[in-house]
């Protein structure tokens, strides 16, 4: 239990890092474990009998280690730039603590206390968790303690128990009414207060960080720990401050209005969109403002020492953006829809800018206050999708799930989001032209030259369902704008049914265009319109090319050189779905942006941090009014993730199994029909391995050998014969003239095990291999089978005469 | 010590430094030896019985009429040459008469003990089922305690006191069943059952001298003393801890076992394990095996199991394999 418990604390610990890492990292600790309660165990057992100071000293030093070990743990994780939080370091101090007083299990008391540890653990980490499925372990933490329970307190049980129970309805409906009264009031004191940090936020509840304790490990916060300590100081610092980035913090201070020697600050030229706080939401910091400004407040001589705060350090990032949400996605920056054979153009992007509102915000952007949430914009063509929801299913949504990117070096006023974004968020920002949507469907804030480092923009995402995008039959025709002549051409030529020559086909660069439409019509021609077109040309590109960022690309025609080698970037492969799919009549647009891997999962804050390194292109195909679906043809990177229900993941699962399943139960059919043989080679490479050992040990290998022989020939010996009569009836039926060897050698291992014979006779090793190459597999076996019944008569048949 | 084997698989049998007399151990033989040339073709119910009288125990001999009960116990007590006592038990019989009782004699004023037949070496009580509980219940003190108390005075009997009872399972008319305080003081109760073919053919081959009962006073087998020392040597043949865990597992399972209203008691348990060393000691070892606790299994449990429902054969197979043997560790 104390292990159980310890592994739910390495899972909040790593709450966004793969299962594997954890599991490993819990067998590993687990195994550390074991391996110091066992040797606990034993200077215990050796101390158990010592005197009474012996003990105490005993007691004194497993503290005293316990604590030496807890500090120089944490010490040297922090030194090596693994830093783990204060309480998960107590808490698998406890845990270790709980598995000494297993280890100790010679003191009767330590069972319970151990078990206390243990539900501590469990009931105060799931408390603490972030992680909704951590009430699954505790769970089965409770079961697991009800079985323990049961059977250490059975007898008791069993003694309380009443003799028969006389069924009263009026009792039977108190319970029941009863039961279901304290649940209707659990419910309603805990609904909506389910796991979260919110208590940590409480104070009641112990935890690193915070505003006097510098722990770079922290847990708490958007962050770490560092981060969260400068924010509170200074508005402009970095800090995960949603709002204050929109503060005009640049002003001069009072102690520059007074000393002239040192020079002003110089004055910001260029000016930029602000918001300011409400009235009922200053801080000391804005007051500070407000008060240099009028000139008005104290200037104090009493200045503390400056003193750079311990174990504060500067950190340097690469990251662009973190990002919190699932693994995989792919945030989109710009579109383009036009492809000339050597470059991509927007074609949406020269059409006339819509009309703004009468409050300067873009027509296509729709403002809701939620309440405890804010302003939010969301896009209304995707809420027509939705039925004006951002939370209904219908159409090809399904759901949605709730986003956040962080900016840090990113520098351009767009605002990455995924495909199906359908609404933004920025804390106190409310202003209906702070956000527009751009000509190709991007998120952006006009009149600013970037998106502040450090925003925090929150973001509700539509999910799109798998099943209902399967059947989708209502993809937009379109004329191939990409394509043009070329496609034509392609088409053409292969209704004349061969592929395109590209002496053929147009020259320079429109011919890969013209072979990646020769290609699509190709690999489609067999299959409907439809999404059954789009998954078998994004499948035969991860598929059947290389991704290689590093590949020659043809200057002139990189779409061509691509298709011919086989091999290149992602943009290369982005470029060819699109062109494909336009080619087909999808309306298809290549997307670039960044690529959220799985592999850069931040340990602290549970974010994913996304780097210069994983700028990315993708396809786009539209599906309906506004709704775009990502498609990832690039091998390596993770398709886009779609709702499936559990019957098409079933079904899906079953379709894909099916040659395991075949080969594996082949495989296990194989294994099992020829299980006498293989058994019996293992048996005898087993018989052989045991020559050092003893003769006692050895006579209980050839028994034990024996047994796994008649088990292989489904002939096993009943538990309640003694081998001596077992074996020597099948002996005696197998080869009489060995039967004495056999008798022998079971009177000598009677005698060994159960009576006083030390050693056994000399050429007693001779008979145990006489009986090892006889007792084979297959013999007992086809003993079994010619007298059958063996196996079923009674041994005692003959007793009782 | 020297070892001598007993039987005919004592050959391949490991050294056991047991038997130190060897002339007891010849008598033994000797005494088997005679036992099956009495009773043909049961050498296995032979082996019971000495296994029986070795382990200090009291046998039943429960079968049919005319399969040769008394004559095994006859010729047992006969083979002992000890002191032999015989009662015939019949409803009249009192429980004086088979302790004994005291008499006052008029010329020296004095009452005077008058042993009965239970002051012997061997009592063989036959048809012991056609006399009173009231009688039965006189040897329920003597079998358990080796001792007769008459009017407040025990009065020991010999150590080496052996009780050979006979019944008959058919004829119940007027027979009075043994409780089971009594039944839980008999060691085994056998069944003899009929010989086969060949053993009635020898049988009636045989010339009728051999039949003949021996004269008086011949110990043809064993005599008291040797008993003796066989009985002590056979007390010490070694248990192990697996082997005594595996008995008392069988005896809890009897216990426990829904077909069985009375299991077995810890008397029960002493005279099984006794029993099994007889069985082991009477095949050369000086250890018992779990082989030997299931041999005797079905002789020591069916005097004593109070079966519910169901043949009591049945229940003892289902307990023996039920209960796993202990291992080779």
């Amino acid at each position: 239990m104390a292990c159980l418990a310890l592994v739910v604390v390495l899972r909040l610990r790593g709450s966004g890092e793969p299962v594997s890492v954890v599991i490993v990292e819990g067998v590993a600790i687990a195994a550390w474990l074991v391996l110091t309660a066992w040797v606990s165990r034993s200077a215990w057992m050796a101390l158990r009998f010592g005197r009474l100071w012996q003990r105490r000293i005993l007691v004194v030093m497993a503290i005293s280690g316990l604590a030496i070990s807890t500090l120089s743990r944490w010490i040297v994780a922090a030194m090596g730039g693994r830093g783990t939080a204060w309480e998960m370091v107590m808490l698998t101090t406890l845990a270790v603590a709980a598995g000494l007083l297993v280890a100790a299990s010679t003191v009767e008391k330590s069972h319970s206390l151990s078990v206390v540890c243990g539900g501590f653990l469990m009931l105060f980490a799931t408390a603490i968790s972030d992680n909704g499925d951590a009430i699954y372990l505790a769970l089965a933490w409770v079961a697991i303690c009800l079985w323990w329970m049961v059977a250490n307190h059975w007898e008791r049980l069993e003694l309380h128990m009443p003799g028969a129970i006389r069924r009263q309805s009026g009792l039977r409906f108190g319970a029941t009414a009863s039961g279901f009264l304290i649940f209707g009031l659990a419910l309603t004191v805990t609904w909506g207060r389910g796991p979260s940090t919110r208590l940590i936020g409480g104070g009641w509840m112990p935890t690193s960080g915070g505003q006097r304790w510098n722990d770079p490990a922290a847990r708490s916060g958007i962050g770490d720990g560092d981060a969260v300590i400068a924010a509170k100081q200074h508005a402009a610092s970095f800090g995960p401050v949603e709002s204050d980035l929109f503060l005009q913090s640049d002003l001069p201070s009072l102690f520059d209005m007074f000393d002239d020697t040192i020079g002003e600050p110089a004055i910001r030229r260029r000016s930029e969109k602000a918001v300011g706080l409400q009235n009922q939401m200053p801080t000391d910091q804005q007051q500070h403002f407000a008060q240099s400004q009028q000139g008005g407040a104290a200037f104090s001589a009493a200045r503390e020492r400056s003193e750079s705060p311990a174990n504060l350090r500067d950190r340097k990032t690469t990251a662009v953006l973190h990002w919190v949400g699932p693994v995989g996605v792919r945030l989109a920056i710009e579109r383009f829809d036009n492809f000339d054979g050597v470059d991509w153009t927007a074609v949406a992007a020269g059409k006339t800018p819509r009309v703004k509102t009468r409050g300067g915000g873009d027509p296509l952007l729709q403002r809701r206050e939620m309440q405890d949430a804010g302003v939010w914009y969301f896009r209304s063509d995707l809420l027509r999708q939705n039925n004006g929801s951002p939370q209904s299913s219908a159409g090809l949504f399904r759901g949605s799930r709730g986003d956040a990117v962080k900016f840090i070096n990113f520098r351009s006023p767009r605002i990455p989001t995924p495909t199906t974004t359908v609404g933004i968020h920025i804390a106190d920002v409310d202003r209906d032209d702070f956000f527009e949507i751009t000509a190709d469907g991007s998120w952006r804030m006009p009149d600013r030259e970037t998106v502040p480092s450090l925003t925090v923009v929150r973001m509700v995402t539509h999910e799109i369902d798998g099943d209902r995008l399967r059947n989708w039959n209502r993809f937009p025709m379109t004329s191939s704008p990409s394509v043009g002549d070329a496609g034509a051409a392609a088409n053409a030529s292969l209704q004349k049914g061969h592929i395109v020559d590209p002496a053929d086909g147009p020259p320079g660069h429109r011919l890969g265009m013209s072979l990646a439409a020769s290609l699509a019509k190709q690999w489609t021609h067999d299959l409907s319109r439809g999404w059954p077109q789009i998954e078998a040309v994004i499948d035969r590109l991860r598929n059947d090319f290389a991704f290689d960022r590093s590949a020659d690309s043809d200057a002139e025609d990189p779409l061509g050189g691509f298709l011919r080698t086989g091999r290149g970037g992602d943009h290369l492969f982005a470029t060819a779905a699109t062109v494909m799919l336009q080619s087909l009549g999808y309306e298809a647009r290549l997307a670039t942006g960044f690529y959220a891997p799985p592999g850069n999962i931040a340990r602290l804050g549970g974010h994913i941090e996304i780097g210069p390194e994983d700028v990315h292109a993708w396809a786009e195909v539209r599906a309906d009014e506004g709704v775009w679906i990502p498609l990832e043809p690039t091998p390596g990177y993770l398709p886009p993730r779609f709702y499936r229900s559990w019957w098409s993941l079933a079904t899906l699962l079953a379709w894909s199994a099916i040659p395991w399943i075949l080969g594996l139960s082949a495989g296990i059919i194989l294994l099992w029909w020829s299980r006498s043989a293989w058994g019996e080679w293992l048996c005898r490479v087993v018989w052989w391995c045991s020559s050092p050992l003893g003769s006692r040990r050895r006579m209980a290998v050839l028994v034990r050998i024996l047994d796994i022989r008649s088990v292989l020939v489904r002939a096993p010996r009943p538990m309640g014969t003694t081998p001596r009569q077992w074996y020597c009836e099948i002996m005696g039926r197998i080869d009489e003239s060995l039967t004495p060897s056999v008798h022998h050698f079971f009177d000598t291992a009677d005698a060994i095990v159960f009576g006083n014979q030390a050693t056994p006779p000399v050429g007693w090793m001779d008979e145990a291999n006489r009986v090892a190459a006889a007792l084979t597999a297959g013999r007992i076996g086809k003993c079994h089978r010619e007298f059958v019944g063996i196996a079923e008569r009674s041994p005692f048949s003959s007793y009782s005469r | 010590m020297t070892i001598t084997s007993i039987d005919s698989r004592a050959d391949s049998a490991p050294d056991a430094n047991i038997v130190s007399d060897v002339g007891a151990k010849q008598r033994l033989e000797h005494l088997r030896a005679h036992l099956n040339s009495v009773l043909l073709g049961k050498s296995r119910q032979i082996e019971l019985v000495l296994a029986c009288l070795l382990a200090r125990g009291h046998l039943l001999l429960d079968d049919l009429p005319g399969t040769g009960k008394t004559t095994l116990a006859k010729s047992l007590a006969d083979s002992l040459g000890g002191r032999f006592g015989r009662v015939q038990c019949t409803p009249d019989l009192l429980p004086t008469d088979i302790s004994g009782f005291n008499l006052f004699n008029q010329k020296t004023r004095e009452f005077e003990f008058h042993p009965g037949p239970i002051f012997s070496d061997v009592l063989l009580a036959d048809e012991i089922n056609r006399t009173t509980p009231r009688t039965q219940s006189a040897l329920l003190e003597a079998m358990a305690e080796r001792q007769v108390t008459i009017d407040a005075v025990p009065h020991p009997l010999v150590d080496t006191f052996f009780v050979i009872a006979t019944q008959n399972p058919i004829d119940s008319h007027g027979a009075y069943p043994l409780p089971e305080a009594q039944l839980d003081r008999f060691a085994m109760r056998l069944e003899i059952g009929y010989p086969d073919r060949e053993a009635q053919f020898e049988m009636l081959s045989r010339p009728a001298s051999d039949f003949a009962p021996k004269p008086d006073g011949v110990a043809v087998g064993l005599s008291i003393e040797p008993l003796r020392k066989l009985q002590r040597l056979v007390a010490s043949v070694t248990v192990h801890d697996a082997v005594r865990r595996y008995l008392i597992e069988l005896v809890e399972a009897t216990r426990d076992h829904e077909a069985i209203e009375l299991g077995v008691s810890p008397r029960g348990l002493l005279i099984w394990q006794r029993i099994a060393q007889a069985w082991a000691f009477l095949h050369g070892r000086d250890f018992v095996s779990p082989g030997d606790i299931q041999e005797v299994a079905f002789p020591v449990l069916s005097v004593r199991l109070v079966i519910r429902s169901g043949n009591a054969s049945d229940v003892i197979t289902g307990l023996l394999k039920d209960i796993p043997v202990p291992g080779y560790r």
